[in-house]
């Protein structure tokens, strides 16, 4: 990992999305002080922090796994980072039940980890991290241990609570809907490096990189030969909604799969050489070819490196798979 | 038709462990007051204590202690581990002779340090003197058997997951606190199970002081099992040997579950 530099503002979530190895879990590691960086700064609270132990840096963390202690009960694992700070015990008390209870887990004080279900698990090791008023909070794909139906009501609950709480959370995920669902800021990571920060709805409307083009969104950007428009880009981008159907279109293509999604419809499509995907809505009757328009105005432009290009020299018209065959 | 495969194996175990066991009880069924009355046993049954609270005791501290080193990430860590396990491996009674010569008064390694490092300025008869021959039994216990106790707690500290000592260390605890609040409560259920292995090897102690002693000198290193050795073969008593063997038995599960159920204590929660 290098050349990396995020900032969290305060009470604000930056989620870093990546895909697995990427390095986004050494990023949290390093922040925690579990690992320590062989060059740069770490600063929490504007505090240089980079030569601290963990447990001098004030953070908590959340970790995929929970690593809740299989041989304390909940309310000890709550209460251990305020014991070893030697806390009075009616504050210790005082502080477990009041995190219990904004996770709604105050019932499951007396239990051990291994008789709670998954869900219930993650919510003590949520309040274990809470319970310390942390400076900040450091979660490590917390969620992907859930079902699908937990995440997402998990997703909206610890947006709710870390507002509440005014939180700074840095937050590691590999799922793009977490990413964009939860952020303030989100930061893309790809081989140890940062691709692109930014709000994540700038972020789908303007990937900077040819790699955050095709990471961010779902289903995933149509990724194009750039010779498909004129102004020399390398590759070009459009997302499934912006591929036009319409009778005047110039390119016919015939659909391949359809994939309903309930409220839309996936339409694979291919003809005159391209393979693209469009998202149309579910009401559209189903037909064997399609009439396509590419609009260059919906297009995202990449370079042969990757980078965006942000003004390609491009005739409003559109470009139509004729006019690129008769080059 | 699958019984009849149950019943075979059955039958094999009734004749070479419920029969035999239960001529033995009978056998020596007349026999068991006198071994409540048996001032002997009693002595080498406090011999027997002795050895397996001092041996158990060391190896189970140099077992945990050689366990955490082995656990780290060291050069050549495979191969240490490899040679650390020697000891064990090799039989009793050829380690035990080889003590023996170490310890030997005249030509031994262990008088040749000892003058050499002007500890003593002439040879110990270390097996001839009662309180040395005890050290010395103790010692070579401990050399041979502190490698199965390292391995057994080695594969318990390699199950305890990483994550829970970077949450302790996030929450706060230090390097002795994590060892405290982390490592020893969840490797209780494998220093049980050592202290179990270890209790009832070194309560049934035989081949190594057989050899080194021979029980010596003056019966001061002789323990329960060079005991009823002797009853049996020695002063040819069979009956009385059975009923010794059958108490001293149950009373080595005894200790043994009684310890081992100590040692998990919480963890069985």
């Amino acid at each position: 990992m290098s050349g990396v530099t995020l900032d969290v503002p305060d009470g604000e979530i930056l989620t870093v999305l990546g895909p697995s190895g990427c390095g986004k879990s050494t990023l949290l590691r390093l922040v925690a002080g579990l690992d320590r960086p062989d060059s740069g700064e770490i600063t929490i609270g504007g505090e240089d922090v980079t030569g601290r132990e963990p447990k001098d840096r004030d953070v908590a963390m959340v970790f995929q796994s929970y690593a809740l202690y299989p041989h304390m009960k909940i309310f000890e694992n709550i209460a251990v980072a305020l014991r070893l700070r030697r806390l009075p015990r009616e504050e210790v008390g005082c502080r477990v039940a009041k995190a219990a209870e904004m996770l709604g887990i105050s019932g499951l004080l007396g239990r051990y980890p291994r008789q709670l279900s998954g869900g219930e698990r993650q919510r003590a090791a949520l309040a274990r991290a809470i319970v310390r008023d942390p400076k900040a909070f450091l979660l490590d794909e917390p969620l992907s241990n859930l079902d699908a139906l937990q995440r997402e009501r998990t997703r909206a609950e610890l947006k709710t609570l870390f507002k509440e709480i005014r939180a700074t959370v840095l937050y590691v995920t590999h799922d793009q809907i977490e990413a964009m669902t939860l952020s303030d800021q989100m930061a893309v990571m790809r081989s140890g490096q940062i691709e692109q920060v930014g709000k994540p709805e700038e972020i789908y409307a303007r990937p900077t990189t040819f790699f955050v083009a095709g990471f961010v969104g779902s289903p995933q950007m149509n990724l194009l030969p750039g010779d498909l428009f004129p102004g020399g880009a390398h590759t070009v981008g459009i997302r499934p909604e912006d591929i036009l159907l319409a009778p005047e279109g110039p390119m016919e293509m015939g659909v391949v799969l359809r994939e309903s999604l309930g409220s839309q419809v996936l339409l694979s499509l291919r003809g005159g050489g391209l393979e693209l995907k469009a998202l149309v809505p579910a009401g559209r009757p189903a037909a064997e070819n399609e009439r396509v328009r590419l609009d260059p105005a919906r297009a995202h432009f990449f370079s042969a490196d990757g980078r965006r290009i942000d003004s390609p020299s491009i005739s409003s018209s559109a470009v139509t798979r004729k006019g690129r065959d008769g080059h | 038709m699958s019984y009849g495969y149950v019943a075979l194996a059955a039958v094999l175990l009734i004749c070479v462990i419920a029969l035999p066991l239960a001529v033995a009880l009978v056998g020596g069924a007349t026999h068991y007051g006198e071994v409540f009355s048996d001032r002997e046993l009693g002595k080498v049954a406090f011999n027997t204590a002795a050895f397996a609270f001092a041996s158990v005791s060391l190896e189970m501290c140099l077992g945990l202690l050689f366990a955490i080193v082995l656990h780290q990430t060291f050069l050549l860590r495979g191969i240490v581990r490899a040679i650390a396990l020697i000891p064990w491996a090799l039989p009793t009674a050829v380690m035990a002779m080889s003590w023996k010569w170490i310890f030997n008064d005249s030509y031994g390694v262990a008088n040749d340090l000892a003058i050499r490092l002007s500890l003593v300025g002439h040879g110990i008869a270390w097996l001839g003197r009662p309180g040395a021959a005890f050290a010395a039994i103790v010692l070579a216990d401990v050399w041979k058997t502190t490698p199965f106790v390292t391995i057994i707690l080695l594969a318990g500290l390699q199950s305890i997951p990483r994550d829970l000592y970077d949450a302790m260390s996030i929450d706060g605890a230090g390097p002795l606190q994590r060892f405290r609040l982390v490592t020893l409560p969840l490797l209780r259920p494998s220093i049980a199970l050592a202290l179990t292995f270890r209790l009832i090897q070194a309560i049934g102690i035989f081949d190594l002081v057989r050899v080194m002693t021979g029980g010596g000198p003056a019966d001061s290193t002789k323990t329960v099992a060079l005991y009823i050795y002797d009853v049996l073969i020695s002063y040819g008593m069979p009956e009385y040997g059975a009923a010794l063997t059958g108490v001293v038995a149950l009373a080595t599960f005894l200790v043994a579950a009684t310890f081992g159920a100590l040692a998990r204590g919480r963890a069985r929660a």
